[in-house]
Order: structure tokens, then sequence, then C-alpha cells
């Protein structure tokens, strides 16, 4: 069995491991968005419509990171500027309806396409479950820049997403442009959603996204903390999970999942025994 | 700041609940609205605050020199049963909000904030978690906050419901301070009109979707 610093002195484990661990350290923040903000249908969503980019960019061959992130940006515009980030328009529709329709149109257009296009089964699922030591150069580059810019963005804005979470209407009349700020979330969850598909797949994302930001949830006795534990999270999940994964031979999407999922376990029982004291 | 509403419809999701309704409200006025359940009372406040989009007419914010909209954070904001967060913010936090529109140094921000908690009595409540704070304590640090964006108008909804005596008597006192000293307007709604009914108040009455009575 290869030991883990061996393993790391071949260039594209070495990249991966350290995007993924960029990744845990930031994209946890986002999670923290999708919680808050109930954003958990968008979420679904933005994943299928991620899928479905990376479904018509093996068709043509071409990056389905670039095409995720096109689909995804256009998804966001429109159902940032008719629903969810219209929420004074006179003329908005239910952010819930547009949500489910792109969510169930997304993911049967992606089938379609692969169906159509004869893309191998293996390519396929790898949509799925992601590789982290296929990323190229650009690639990670791109993931890096979009952890940088999550949290530059939160850090700069963070006085007005700290009224967002609070209360739309309360940060609204406390003059925070709440429209153009959830516009802002929804963009960099959107992007985050597709850059952490390449890294760990459409199936496992929440590992990186979300299950980071509930431990944090349970954990945090303020809204700092939130932040901070949620990427110290991510951090240990992506961590530990990259080394189990290589002593026992299992993908690093998976180790990096049933990582998160058992410390959220333990998060779980630890806080339901605090309780019964 | 003076408001003025000329022919006002509001219907929230495309059902008007107040149809062509018209009132003016004076700077430094004390104006409690009154009416039934469903009368329409949030519903005329979140037009006038502009988080509702007018179906019809108009709404103007300022003396001569009036707005189509209000100028940002003027308009301060109570809503009904308050915000139920568990998001783990301090009272502190909450009336920082407040500075959000205003570019205040850190010293500056963290004067404004005593200040307005000591206007507000609520000094005591800083560190304290929103999440475990009373009815009665929310509503002092919200008014905090607003006094913390220097607001011209404050706009409650119900601001005493579900308040003790002491606790209704405690809003009041500091509303009436608050417009008098301060100089702000108060627009508020309440079932317990008849509590208003002192020198200073003027009262709207609701029903039937258009303002139907005024008192002073």
């Amino acid at each position: 069995m290869i030991s883990v610093v061996e393993a790391l002195q071949f260039p594209p484990i070495a990249r991966g491991a350290l995007v993924l661990l960029i990744a845990g350290a930031a994209f946890p923040w986002a999670g923290v968005f999708v919680l808050r903000l109930h954003l958990v249908p968008l979420r679904f969503t933005l994943m299928h419509s991620a899928l479905l980019g990376s479904a018509i960019a093996l068709a043509i061959g071409t990056s389905p990171l670039w095409v995720g992130l096109g689909l995804n940006i256009l998804l966001v515009l429109i159902i940032g500027r008719t629903g969810a980030g219209a929420s004074r328009s006179f003329h908005r529709i239910d952010p819930a309806h547009m949500t489910t329709f792109f969510m169930v149109f997304t993911i049967g257009a992606a089938f379609a396409v692969l169906y159509r296009f004869d893309v191998p089964a293996r390519e396929s699922l790898s949509l799925l479950w992601g590789n982290i030591f296929a990323l190229s150069v650009v690639d990670a580059y791109v993931s890096a820049t979009v952890a940088g810019g999550i949290v530059i963005a939160v850090l700069l804005t963070f006085p007005r997403l700290v009224a967002l979470l609070f209360d739309r209407d309360t940060a609204f009349t406390s003059g925070v442009a709440t429209d153009r700020l959830m516009m802002a979330v929804l963009m960099m969850v959107g992007i985050t959603i597709t850059v952490a598909m390449g890294l760990i797949g459409a199936l496992l994302l929440d590992a990186l996204l979300i299950l980071p930001a509930m431990i944090a949830t349970i954990l945090a006795r303020g809204i700092k903390q939130l932040f901070l534990y949620a990427s110290l999270t991510g951090i240990v999940i992506t961590v530990v999970g990259f080394i189990a994964a290589l002593r026992l031979d299992i993908p690093v999407s998976s180790g990096v999942t049933l990582t998160g999922a058992i410390l959220f376990g333990i998060t779980i029982f630890l806080e339901q025994r605090r309780h019964e004291r | 700041m003076t408001i003025t509403l000329d022919d006002v419809t509001l219907a929230p999701g495309g059902v008007p609940v107040l149809s062509h309704v018209g009132a003016h409200i004076p700077s430094g006025s004390r104006i409690v609205v009154s009416g039934p359940n469903g009368a329409g009372k949030t519903t005329l406040f979140r037009g006038i605050l502009r988080i509702l989009p007018l179906y019809s007419g108009s709404i103007s914010y300022g003396g001569s020199l009036a707005m189509e909209l209000p100028k940002r954070g003027a308009l301060g904001y109570v809503g009904q049963g308050m915000v139920q967060s568990d998001l783990g913010i301090t009272g502190r936090e909450v009336v920082a909000i407040g500075c959000i529109p205003q570019r205040l140094s850190r010293r500056e921000r963290a004067d404004r904030i005593f200040e307005v908690m000591e206007q507000t009595g609520c000094t005591h409540l800083s560190d304290r978690g929103w999440r475990t704070l009373s009815g009665g304590e929310k509503q002092r640090l919200s008014l905090a906050r607003c006094l913390a964006q220097r607001a011209e108008v404050l706009i409650l909804d119900e601001p005493t419901a579900g308040l003790d005596p002491a606790g209704k008597r405690h809003i009041l006192q500091l509303l009436e301070h608050l417009s008098d000293v301060v100089g702000i307007s108060v627009l508020m709604s309440s079932h317990e009109y008849e509590a208003f009914e002192r020198p200073g108040w003027r009262r709207l009455h609701i029903s039937g979707g258009t303002i139907v009575e005024e008192h002073a």
C-alpha cells in the first residue's frame, strides 16, 4: 500500500489534495448560506444544471467546468431576476416554482444528452462522484480562485450578510440592498456547486457544502463562530477524508463524505449528551 | 420626514387589500393605526416601507422636495411578532445592523451603538443572544437598531402585543420620548388604541380595505 507522503509526490495527487484542502476551508461558507437562507431546493437545481452542463461538455468534447459554470450563472440570473432576487418586483415569479421547473427540466435534459450522444458510462458516472485526481492545472486554479473569491466576498460584505441572514425585511429597511445581495449570494452558491461537483461529484458535494455548515450550526454560539467552525470542519473533513481514502483504497469523494457523515454523527451524539446533562 | 399617500392600492399576491387609500403623515407626528385583524395594517406599513410594490397610486417622502422612494434607512421598521432568528446573534450585533447604511469608523460605530442602546435602556442586553430575549427586550433592541440607522420615521407593527402592562407602558413612554426629544415620527399599529388616547396621538382606523376614520 502506498503511503500518503509517497502519494503526494505525484503532481496530480498533490494538486488534488491541495485544491481539496482549499475547497474544504472555503466552500462550507457557501453551505452556510444554503442552509440559513433555505436554498436547499435551489442547491439541487444548480446541481442538476451543472450536471446538464457537464453532460453537454462531454457530448461536444469540451471542459465540463466551463459549460457547467456558464449554465449555472445563466440559471441564477433567470431565477434571481424573476424571483429570489426580485422580492419587491410586482412581476415576481414564485422562486419555488422556478426552482422546481429547472430542477426537473435540467436533470431530464442531462440524461437525454448523455443517452443521445452516447457518452461512455464511465465518464457519465464520473459526473456523479467526481475525480479529484483528474483536475487540470486550469481547473485547480479556477477552484482556488473561487475559494478565495468566496472568502474575500464574505469578509467584505460581512455586516450586510449578517443582516440578510438575520432577517431580510430588517436588512432592507436598515438600508441594505437585499435583492442585489441575494443575487450575489445565489451567484456564489451556483459557482461553488459547479466547482465542488468537479472535485467530488454531484452526489457527494454535500460533504463539502452542507455537512460542515450543519456541524458548525450545532457547535457555534455566535455568527463569527459559525463561519469559523464551518471552515475548520471543512478542513478536518477533507484532510481526514483524503488520508482515509488513500489508506483504505477507496475514492477520495467517498472518503471525504464518510468522514463528514461520521463527524456529523459524533456531533449530534455529543450535543444530545450535552443537552441531557 | 413627511409621508403622503395618494390614491394608493396595495395588492400583495395580486389581491387588493387596501384600495385607493390617501393619508398625510406630517413630520414629527405620532399615529396609531387601528383596525380588525386582516384589515390591512401590516400591508399599509409594508407598502410605505416599499417592501411591497404599489399596485397603483403613489407615495411621496420628504417635504417640499418629495421623493418617490424613501432615503435609504430613513424608515425604521419593527415587524409584527419580532424576528425569530436562531442565528446566535447578540443584542449588540442586532443594533449594529442599523449602522450599515452609514459610513462610520469602528470607533464611531461603537459610540453610536452605545448611545442608542442607552437611549432605549438596553445596554445590559449587549451580549445577550437574540433567541434568549423576551418580547419586550427584543422591542427595545429593535428600536435601538432603528435609532442607530438615524431613522426619521419609526414604523412599528403591534409593538405592544404580548407585553405585560409594565412593558407596554415602557414602550409607550419610550416612543413618546423619542418623538418629543429626537423628533422622530411614529407610525404604529395596535389593537389597544384606547391606550393612545393621549395628547399628541392621532388615530387612523382601517376597515373594508380603506381608511375610514381619522381622529385627532
